[in-house]
């Protein structure tokens, strides 16, 4: 078979699974909504404890009540494709990142980096836009993840592969963890964040 | 722009833990339901707020509604009258969105001349 038709066949494909998916009704989202269960709702808060922890001063309420309030009024439409609680967690993730991302359009130029016409030269635009208290922030929370793991040798080098932008298979290689192993650190890693969080109500 | 290594480090290892407790099995996360009933009631409360929102805004949406049923009960009247269809027609092309006050007095036109026909019969 040709490129070309391979290529169009591709891309029916895509068109087909686009034209596909429907999205829940506002009563769907609201008796889903209803329908969590308790496992569901302590699995929600989790993720936005973990979410506000790296992204302070938002706290975890606001993050899931954000969540919550964008998919009732539709601005975060939930494909049928999707989990509900997925969907939920992904849309905080979404706020946590514009949440980031306006704080960064904030963020001030100091009088420094304006040139000569008021205007912003390209190495000011080059330098790191996150602000020192985020940075600190972000060194912080590694730095708690890392204390929670100190005396869990394996599950230090996944969490420091994985900060490096590594995947697990590359962890596994680079690191010689059989498949078990890997798979039994995970569940300590989520069993002491999960432990963290339940105790301290934060990292 | 250039992200800061210590944010892509934090990004990456948030988004690895959130994947972990999005898929933790049920056991884990059962020892915590004391916390549960909070976060329904802020559910129910949330559900409830928006219920009342859209409440509020099918209210406006009713204000619509009635207009469109206005602008049907006109164009009804002026199908049945000759000569008024090219009216209502150049009345919606001329100022594209007429007020409710110019429907109605077109409205209230077209059923005199209807009457008034009614009664020269």
């Amino acid at each position: 078979m040709s490129k070309i038709s391979n290529l169009n066949r591709i891309r029916n494909w895509v068109t087909d699974k686009r034209e596909r998916v429907s999205y829940a009704s506002r009563q769907e989202v609201e008796a889903a909504l209803l329908s969590l269960n308790q496992t569901d709702l302590i699995r929600l808060k989790r993720i936005a404890q973990l979410r506000a922890a790296a992204n302070q001063p938002m706290s975890w309420e606001d993050l899931l009540q954000e969540g919550i309030s964008r998919a009732l009024a539709g601005s975060r439409k939930w494909p049928s494709t999707v989990p509900f609680v997925a969907f939920l967690a992904q849309t905080m993730r979404s706020i946590a990142s514009e949440e980031l991302a306006a704080q960064v359009r904030r963020a001030e130029i100091a009088e420094s980096d304006l040139n000569r016409d008021g205007g912003i030269s390209i190495d000011a635009l080059a330098v790191d836009y996150a602000s020192p208290e985020r940075r600190m922030l972000s060194r912080n929370l590694l730095e708690r993840v890392n204390e929670l793991f100190s005396d869990d040798s394996v599950a230090l080098a996944i969490l420091t592969g994985i900060a490096q932008g590594h995947t697990a298979n590359e962890i596994q290689r680079m690191t010689g963890l059989a498949k078990k192993d890997f798979d039994a650190a995970q569940k300590r890693i989520r069993r002491g964040l999960l432990r963290e969080f339940g105790e301290r109500g934060q990292l | 722009m250039r992200r800061s290594a210590s944010l892509d480090r934090v990004g990456a290892v948030v988004d690895y833990l959130h994947e972990l407790v999005l898929t933790a099995p049920k056991a884990e996360l059962t020892h915590s339901a004391q916390e549960a009933p909070g976060i329904a009631a802020v559910i129910k409360r949330l559900v409830a707020s928006g219920s009342e929102t859209k409440a509020r805004s099918s209210g406006k949406s009713a204000n619509a509604a009635d207009l469109a049923a206005r602008i049907q009960v006109l164009r009804r009247l002026a199908a049945g009258k000759p000569g008024a269809s090219p009216r209502v027609a150049l009345m919606f092309r001329a100022s594209r969105k007429p007020t409710r006050e110019q429907i109605d007095r077109m409205i209230s036109e077209l059923q005199r001349a209807r009457v008034s026909k009614k009664a020269k019969r």
